[in-house]
């Protein structure tokens, strides 16, 4: 299968859904509230599906791509996706659809935690401007801790979520006021990555003890995007107000990609707030975001609350399921983005 | 006798271009070259991963023109007016990338585009060599260079490019080099490795007066200067990227290679030979004598010191390399930082860009170089030197006076200390008579305030040594002491008699004073003297500074 057909394999009607229906509106609604076009980091395609779909909010691109996924970078390696990304984004850059963009070689993990990619040059990522928009599609990588070789030659490990720290650390030390951002982010429901793994075995606070215990009692392939969802509540909710930025989590979007393979797709809204006396506190309550219900893709490629993934404490949405509408009836935007 | 296009191999480009563009920033400086001369004003290059881009908003190009662009040393630009003209320049990246694209647009045209297949010809070019040298083919098999750019080079009719392929306002040109070779492209990589290059190479402006402080200065007389002169001078804004580190580039020159961040107002001189404009210099010298900064050690800056030649804007070889006009030593040479730029038409930059091309005019050029250039800037680092060791000289013989009178006592009663004071002032007054023709403006007045202070002290010291050797009462002696004391001690308050010490923060610094020329090794030498032997051996900062001064005056007492 050739690199163009493996881009269509994964390229599924629910990622299209999502990318149209879910992440554009949203990204329109960022683009008005801005004022400027977008900067996007993340994982395309080598296509750059996502991208060229939002090209009307996006103009420029800071990319990674590893040259042979599942396996650790090696210098050896073909570097035939991350010149097929390059070129991609070269095309819509002549074509005057970007302004610029750049191509990170390697895992987004490795380039994070250790600094610079794979090419010989060790090219640093250095980030300038304010990200508006992360896009981790984490959707074909279930492992997690990757493993890369550091300056001295030294096997290291780097995690994921690692990664996503990193980046919002990076996006805190950019001076800018009032920096608002979206950050999705798709995961396997078989996320197995070794922080997954130590969250489960180890809750760090009764409100997770709890959904835990209650999920755990669910047959084998229904718990897993419950627990899923909780660790990405649970991490993200701390890297956000570790870095002074305030989540707003919206419904998770539970699909199917290719081959069936259960995703979960989650979307979360960043606002900047004075770093006063310590840390920000998120308006959502972890309790209330577990409670939330997921959402599903229906026939009519709509989104509505998943029915057969509900637990009894679950609190519904309701119907008007609407990304805009959700987070402008959340409090963080009655309290940090109505003017 | 008749030639046929299979007397031309193709191997010519190859051999051609490796030997033109050795370094693979040259080849992005022969694009921007490209564009100056189609008129820009604006340059971008954008380096990532595996690709090269360089845009700009020049006039662009038609069919006609792109079509041209495809030969071989064969240009329509004017050499002296354009800074390309060699009608190689375009294959450059021969050996850097495997592809290179034009796309280009003329004003309310449509875009044409250019793809040059390099490594389909690079493959060629190595699969033949291989078999020439086994044996399996002859010279008479190797294919000509016109086949091998007809097989490789695709250039689309007219209006075969849709608009939307390269939707520009205006005009302009976008070079893409793709795929580049990974084992030429590290010094493409590295941001400051190629914006030092850049800065050095290609027409910028100069920093604003922040930054450097006669930048803006230097840029309006360069351009008064080729004006009046009938002479073609061009800028042009460039930005650059690699990665996601994006700047514009400017002239490399900032305060901060001065000595206290400040250079002396710049000098500016016109080269002409018999009434011909050639070009013209300029040179900031150091606000203090010594070398313009050398980069901080593990930065990439780069040496500022001396002058560089440059064709219009595009350097030409290296500051080194003009040093020899300007005597044996670089005392002087290297006090200033400055260009040294051609405008005359006539003088041109050899292919490689590293000297001019040998003619009568480069002879006259030289010789202008060597007996009116470099004399001017000599004589105004002499003459400052001059006048500041005399300051210096000014600023020494106030101290030790101050210190004289300081011990100064008229109760002592050894006669020999007051015979030492008059030796002391005798040599006082005799230093800053010899300097006095060196003295400008209030040195020269200050001078003169110490001669007279140091003169009555003397008298009043010889008066003492006379009571004192004749025995005579004292009991007279100490209202006409007073006075005297009183008012040379109001003409030295400005002096401290503990600033006899020089404060040289390094030896180095020491050895410049001394106007000794050290070469990198030895520069590198006693820098390790210096810190290994030299500040051990002192407990404090103020006992360095009095073993350099001893050390000084030890050398200078040889």
């Amino acid at each position: 299968m050739n690199n163009s057909e493996l881009v269509k394999k994964f390229d599924t009607n629910n990622k299209q859904v999502i990318r149209k229906k879910w992440a554009k509106p949203l990204l329109a609604y960022l683009h008005s509230v801005v004022e400027k076009k977008l900067l996007y980091l993340g994982l395309p395609d080598t296509e750059a599906l996502d991208i060229i779909e939002w090209l009307d909010y996006i103009d420029v691109v800071y990319a990674f791509q590893c040259r042979d996924y599942p396996n650790p970078s090696a210098p050896d390696q073909d570097r035939k996706n991350v010149l097929a990304l390059e070129s991609t984004l070269r095309r819509l850059e002549r074509t005057r659809k970007l302004v610029t963009f750049d191509v990170f070689d390697g895992y987004i993990e490795e380039v994070l935690v250790r600094g610079y990619d794979n090419t010989p040059t060790y090219k640093e990522f250095l980030q300038n401007d304010i990200i508006t928009i992360y896009n981790l599609d984490f959707c074909g990588q279930v492992t997690s801790p990757i493993e890369y070789v550091d300056i001295q030659g030294k096997k290291q490990q780097a995690y994921k979520f690692n990664a996503v720290d990193r980046l919002l650390n990076y996006q805190k030390n950019i001076e800018f006021p009032n920096k608002k951002f979206i950050m999705f982010l798709t995961l396997h429901c078989s996320y197995d990555g070794k922080e997954f793994e130590n969250f489960i075995s180890n809750p760090h606070n009764t409100d997770i003890e709890n959904y835990i215990t209650t999920v755990k009692s669910l047959s084998k392939g229904k718990k897993a995007p419950y627990l899923v969802k909780a660790f990405v509540y649970d991490q993200l909710s701390r890297f956000f107000t570790q870095n002074n930025f305030v989540p707003e989590f919206l419904p998770t979007i539970y699909y199917k990609g290719d081959k069936e393979h259960p995703l979960l797709f989650f979307t979360i809204i960043g606002t900047q707030v004075e770093n006063k006396s310590g840390l920000p506190s998120p308006f959502q309550k972890l309790k209330s975001l577990l409670n939330k219900p997921f959402l599903s893709i229906s026939d009519g490629d709509e989104f509505s609350e998943n029915s057969s993934l509900k637990l009894n404490n679950d609190i519904s949405i309701g119907l008007n399921v609407n990304p805009i509408n959700i987070f402008k009836s959340s409090k963080t935007f009655k309290n940090l983005w109505k003017k | 006798m008749k030639v046929s296009k299979f007397d031309v191999g193709a191997e010519v480009i190859s051999i051609l271009t490796k030997g033109m563009y050795p370094d693979p920033r040259d080849a992005v400086r022969e694009y921007i070259q490209n564009a100056i001369d189609a008129g820009s004003k604006d340059v971008e290059v954008k380096v990532r991963q595996s690709s090269v881009v360089i845009e700009d908003n020049g006039l662009g190009m038609d069919y006609q023109i792109l079509r041209k662009a495809i030969r071989v040393g064969v240009s329509d630009k004017k050499p002296g007016k354009d800074i390309g003209f060699m009608g190689i320049g375009i294959y450059s990246a021969f050996h850097l990338c495997d592809k290179l694209s034009i796309f280009t647009r003329r004003k309310q045209q449509l875009p044409q585009s250019l793809e040059m297949d390099f490594k389909g010809m690079r493959s060629i070019l190595s699969i033949q060599k291989e078999r020439r040298l086994s044996g399996e083919i002859k010279s008479e098999d190797l294919i000509d260079l016109q086949s091998l750019l007809e097989q490789f080079i695709v250039l689309p009719d007219e209006g075969e490019v849709l608009e939307e392929e390269y939707p520009i306002e205006g005009s302009g040109t976008r070079i893409e080099l793709e795929g580049l070779n990974p084992v030429l492209d590290d010094l493409l990589n590295d941001f400051d490795d190629l914006s030092n290059y850049l800065e050095d190479v290609v027409p910028l402006h100069f920093h604003n007066k922040e930054m450097f402080e006669w930048g803006e200065q230097i840029e309006k007389k360069i351009e008064q200067i080729s004006k009046i002169n009938n002479a073609h001078f061009e800028l042009i804004n460039l930005k650059l990227q690699v990665g996601t580190k994006i700047n514009q580039l400017f002239r490399p020159y900032t305060n901060d290679i001065f000595a206290n961040n400040k250079a002396f107002e710049p000098e500016f001189i016109e080269i002409k030979y018999n009434n011909n404009f050639i070009g013209l210099a300029w040179g900031c010298l150091n606000s203090q004598r010594e070398r313009i900064k050398l980069p901080i050690k593990d930065t990439k800056g780069r040496n500022l010191r001396g002058f560089l030649l440059k064709k219009q804007g595009f350097s030409i070889g290296h500051r080194d390399d003009l040093s020899k006009y300007f005597g044996g030593s670089n005392t002087h040479y290297h006090r200033y930082t400055g260009e040294i730029i051609i405008l005359n038409e006539q003088l041109l930059p050899n292919a490689s860009r590293n000297d001019l091309e040998a003619s009568e005019l480069k002879k006259a050029f030289l010789i202008q170089l060597q007996t009116k250039v470099a004399p001017y800037f000599i004589s105004i680092s002499n003459k400052f030197q001059e006048e500041d060791k005399a300051r210096e000289v000014l600023k020494e013989q106030g101290n030790h006076l101050k210190k004289v009178l300081a011990e100064y006592n008229p109760y002592n009663d050894n006669y020999n200390i007051f015979l030492e004071q008059i030796q002391e002032l005798d040599n006082i007054i005799a230093k800053l008579k010899s300097k006095k023709s060196k003295f400008i403006d209030n040195d020269k007045k200050e001078s003169d305030k110490l001669i007279e202070s140091a003169t009555k002290l003397k008298r009043e010291v010889l008066i003492k040594f006379q009571e004192l050797s004749s025995k005579k009462a004292k009991s007279t002696k100490a209202k006409s002491d007073i006075n005297v004391t009183t008012e040379v001690a109001d003409n030295l308050t400005k002096y401290k008699a503990s600033d006899l010490v020089e404060k040289y923060e390094s030896l180095i610094l020491m050895l410049e004073s001394l106007e000794i020329d050290l070469n990198p090794s030895l520069n590198r030498l006693f820098e390790l003297i210096d810190e290994r032997f030299i500040q051990g051996l002192a407990k404090s900062k103020t006992e360095y500074y009095h073993l350099l001064n001893q050390l000084k005056e030890d050398f200078e007492n040889e």
